[in-house]
């Protein structure tokens, strides 16, 4: 039964749900003929899973937990539509794959043997070219590396939105107007990505904040990045970005850090290994990062290990895991925007 | 026309505006202080209002008034007032007739206010010469016998039988199966809300008649044939007999008997001996099922209690009222009706025993782990049972919490869940507990499907948009309702109308909900139509307190508008005999005069058919006599003399 797949997933009250529809009038996103969370709930209740997987609105909940704390059964709404995505990050992904990631077991497997790969490779690059013992790797692998790291990923992601699309296209018709699919995907990586326009209608502001910082702190990263890779110097605006970027990815992730911890808000209390592993990869990522702007010597050389390990970690699982919202989001939104109604 | 010197009081009321707003009831007054023989004319705000009352007592006494009119709301709400009224001032309260000028004429012609006035006129007119041509009657007083026949034993007979005790008045009860229970008896249910089991109610009201010797009860026994009228009928019960004359210490017996048939609702084998159902039974004497047996006589050489040479009895009893409780029967649905007949398919009767006796729903030894159940089968259609067989609903619910503490998944396929009352706090628990809830249009229901083993129902629901979901079970339930029992025989004795649905039918829902057309007949329980327990033994209670108010004074007391026969004017056709539906009309020799016929005034319902077919004029509806009806069309049509 779907309905007990996606409660290995979280939403452990779901059974409560009496379909009133609270849920839905107290979002303050959902629209009008694209209603949510009820009609997902109803979906997963009834076993409609093509309906379920085919639900862009999926992706357009930012878990505020208003519905969850107004739910007259106390069936846990929002920790449902947590679920579901949980549950469409494993469909969505090629040959299920995701799925492994998912499991309480074999998750710690997979991210121990990730970073002793990871670890293995940096130490069979890495040369000790002033014979003081100090290996340091050169920046052409790195590179290398990254481009291959990134071109696996790019396929992959590719290849699960091709999924995704199949079971959207099933529930809805899109236009064929070519410059609207592009004025669109424009206008959503503006308002909904760089800017998250939608998310300021949830109350929680400061949970806002610290959302659009990690977001806008791994752009900058990227573009500091760029820079370093075009340039093959470090100049002045990369080092800037850099430093910016990374203040704002350990601002971002230790608030949800924080969050969690203090177990205080709905979409707080549940959060399983994927979850945790997910938000520590990101502030490990920062921390290792700038710190290495302050160490010299071998400490420096350690953290360039480490750093490295993390975020290879991190990108190499991204189309599996939690870190894919962040497309199936912007997707999902892009084809809402080009669907015919 | 005769000389008329009666003196006529006519009282209009305004009714607090409610006619006064639209009939210019000042000039009703004065145009019938101008009628013939009115002495007296006056309109009021509320004719009913205690000063009201005393106005027109006060006129009857000083005016001597002979008649009286009120022209105000329905006789249905005030007749009963103003004839008190009469009495009160020593008039005949049946020298009265109440105009009705709200119902009739201001509430329908509030836009027509001139002719409304001129239309109340003519009804006062007409009442006036009604009352002109009046004369004092009667009430007719019956004899009547203090005890109380009650048909059929389950909990709503039981409990009547109980409260007619408990007014000091003897109870026959008569029940067809050869134990008590009815359909009650055969769920062991919870009786949602006051957590108590059926079978528990059942013994309760077994024990109580067990205390009241003034009970008699009749197992395995019918109405054979009912006579009389209000007070003083006679009825004939058979008896059959139960073959045995105590119980046998053998406890063997169902296996020594080699007749073995399969129940077809619980599927069980039972033998041509009818052991007591369950603990605490009434009987708690055995009885042999003649429908099986073919008196091989096997069962009487194990046991001597055993006695083959009974026969069956007839028995005349003489009682003043009968309470008719013969219940309900579940419905059956056609085959391939949402796939009955289909292995895994069930009703809610069948899915109740097995929760009874098992705890939980296990159709081929395994446990099921998913049921839907689909409701209204047999109830709310546009063809057959419309009405809503009320207890269904809740009863599913009840189960599904069952099933549910059981581990199995239910699904509720409705139409509308009407879980009314105390029951819903059944749907808040079972839908707290998991069950899902489908709603379905009746234009498009939901069908089931068997394939490979694999039971499926598809369904359109409502609540999901109408798309249409496959959910896979172990079992379906079909939610059935009640339908009426088919009594033909008992129908033809007892005369009780029949509604369209096939229940038997009270007077007026509200006004007299257990009374029948026939006097000193009333209905209770499901026989009635559906209800809950609950409302049965209400019913029940209130069937056996209407009985008791009309006979446990020792008489009863009829209105006196009946036909009467001129004996001089009757030329005896037997037309009136034949014609009269409530055959209260028969041959009697009047002294001097010789056979005619003559009307039993307890028995006439006073409808008139008689009065219509009658070649000499010679039968006259009191209260109602041509001339008073041929008057009062001659006035309303303005044509007074």
């Amino acid at each position: 039964m779907l309905l007990d797949e996606i409660k290995k997933m979280g939403a452990f009250d779901v059974n409560a749900c009496c379909s009133c529809g609270v849920c839905t009038a107290i979002c303050p996103l959902s629209e009008n003929g694209d209603e949510f969370p009820r009609k997902m709930l109803r979906y997963a209740m009834v076993g409609l899973e093509k309906e379920l997987l085919g639900s862009p609105q999926l992706w357009e909940c930012y878990y505020c937990g208003e519905c969850t704390k107004s739910c007259p059964r106390q069936a846990d709404p929002g920790g449902f539509m947590m679920a579901a995505r949980k549950y469409a990050i494993t469909r969505y992904s090629v040959g299920k794959i995701g799925k492994a990631f998912y499991n309480k077991t074999l998750a710690p497997l997979i991210y121990s043997f990730l970073s002793v790969f990871s670890l293995i490779g940096i130490l069979l690059i890495s040369r000790d070219p002033n014979g003081t013992a100090i290996f340091t790797i050169p920046e052409i692998y790195i590179h290398l590396a990254g481009l291959v790291l990134g071109t696996f990923v790019i396929v992959i992601v590719i290849a699960n939105l091709a999924i995704m699309y199949r079971y959207i296209s099933g529930t809805r018709k899109f236009t064929k107007n070519i410059e609207a699919w592009v004025n669109s995907l424009i206008r959503v990586i503006i308002k909904e990505v760089i800017v998250q326009e939608r998310y300021s209608k949830c109350s929680d502001r400061l949970r806002r904040y610290a959302h659009l910082s990690l977001v806008l702190g791994f752009i900058l990263l990227m573009i500091a990045t760029t820079i370093d890779y075009i340039t093959a110097t470090r100049p002045i605006s990369g080092i800037v970005l850099g430093f910016a970027g990374g203040i704002m990815i350990i601002f971002g992730s230790g608030f949800f850090i924080y969050q969690r911890l203090k177990h205080r808000e709905p979409y707080s209390i549940h959060g399983d290994f994927i979850d945790w592993a997910f938000i520590i990869l990101i502030f490990l990522a920062g921390c290792t990062g700038f710190s290495l702007d302050f160490l010299t010597g071998l400490s420096a050389v350690v953290m360039m290990y480490i750093h490295l390990t993390v975020v290879f970690d991190l990108i190499v699982t991204a189309p599996f895991t939690k870190f894919a919202h962040a497309i199936y989001r912007t997707f999902a939104l892009w084809l809402k925007e080009v669907q015919i109604k | 026309m005769q000389k008329n010197d009666k003196k006529i009081g006519v009282y209009v009321c305004h009714c607090g505006g409610n006619i006064s707003d639209v009939v210019d009831v000042k000039k009703v007054s004065e145009e019938a202080s101008k009628m013939k023989n009115v002495a007296v004319a006056r309109d009021y705000m509320f004719m009913c209002s205690e000063a009201g009352q005393k106005m027109i007592e006060d006129d009857v006494k000083s005016l001597k008034l002979d008649a009286v009119v009120v022209a105000a709301c329905s006789p249905k709400l005030h007749e009963l007032t103003f004839r008190n009224v009469i009495k009160r001032a020593g008039g005949n309260p049946y020298m009265y007739y109440h105009a009705n000028i709200r119902e009739q004429v201001s509430w329908v012609h509030e836009h027509e206010k001139e002719k409304a006035t001129e239309k109340a006129i003519r009804e006062v007119r007409a009442a006036v010469a009604y009352v002109a041509n009046s004369e004092p009657l009667e009430k007719i007083t019956v004899r009547a016998e203090k005890s109380v026949l009650i048909v059929g034993g389950g909990i709503a007979g039981m409990r009547a039988a109980i409260d007619i005790a408990d007014m000091g008045m003897n109870a026959f009860l008569v029940e067809k199966q050869p134990f008590l229970g009815g359909m009650t008896a055969k769920f062991d249910q919870e009786i949602f809300p006051y957590g108590k089991g059926s079978l528990k109610l059942v013994n309760d009201l077994i024990e109580e008649l067990k205390k009241r010797h003034i009970i008699v009860v009749f197992t395995n026994a019918e109405l054979e044939e009912l006579s009389g009228y209000i007070g003083n009928f006679l009825a004939k019960i058979r008896i059959k007999p139960r073959f045995f004359k105590e119980s046998c210490k053998d406890s063997n017996l169902e296996s020594i008997c080699p007749k073995k048939v399969i129940d077809p609702e619980t599927k069980e084998v039972r033998s041509a001996i009818m052991m007591p159902p369950f603990e605490g039974a009434y009987p708690e004497v055995p009885a042999i099922d003649t429908n099986i047996c073919d008196f091989c006589g096997q069962c009487a050489k194990a046991c001597s209690a055993i006695d083959l040479s009974q026969k069956e009895e007839i028995l005349e009893i003489k009682i003043g009222a009968v309470i008719v409780a013969t219940g309900f029967e579940t419905y059956t649905p056609k085959q391939g009706e949402f796939g009955y007949g289909t292995e895994g398919v069930i009703t809610l009767s069948t899915l109740t025993k097995i929760l009874s006796k098992k705890g939980y729903l296990a159709l081929d030894g395994k446990k099921a782990k998913s049921v839907a159940m689909i409701y209204c089968v047999g109830s709310r259609q546009e063809k057959g049972n419309q009405y809503c067989s009320r207890y269904c609903c809740s009863a599913a619910l009840e189960a599904a919490i069952s099933l549910q503490k059981a581990g199995t998944r239910v699904f509720h396929i409705y139409r509308d869940i009407r879980s009314y009352g105390k029951n819903e706090i059944l749907y808040e628990k079972a839908s707290i507990g998991g069950s899902l809830f489908l709603k379905y249009n009746p234009d498009s229901p939901p069908t089931v499907i068997k394939n490979g083993g694999k039971l499926t129902v598809k369904v359109k629901d409502l609540l999901t948009e109408g798309k249409e979901v496959d959910l896979d079970v172990d079992a379906v339930v079909l939610v059935t309702g009640m339908v009426p029992r088919e009594n033909e025989k008992l129908n033809s004795i007892i005369k009780v109308s029949v509604g369209k649905d096939g229940f038997y039918q009270e007077v007026h829902p509200k006004l007299k909900p257990v009374e029948t057309m026939i006097s000193g007949i009333f209905i209770c329980g499901t026989a009635q139509g559906p209800k809950m327990a609950v409302e049965s033994i209400c019913s029940a209670s209130a069937a056996a307190a209407k009985a008791a108010s009309l006979i446990l004074k020792g008489y009863t007391e009829l209105e006196p508008f009946v036909a009467t026969v001129d004996p001089n004017l009757c030329s005896l056709s037997g037309d009136c005999i034949k014609e009269c539906p409530y055959n209260a009309i028969y041959v009697y020799e009047y002294e001097g005069i010789g056979k005619k016929a003559k009307v039993n005034e307890a028995v006439c319902k006073g409808c008139g058919a008689c009065v219509a077919v009658c070649p000499n004029g010679a039968i006259q509806l009191m209260g109602l006599r041509n001339i008073q009806i041929e008057n009062m069309i001659v006035n309303a049509g303005g044509f007074n003399d």
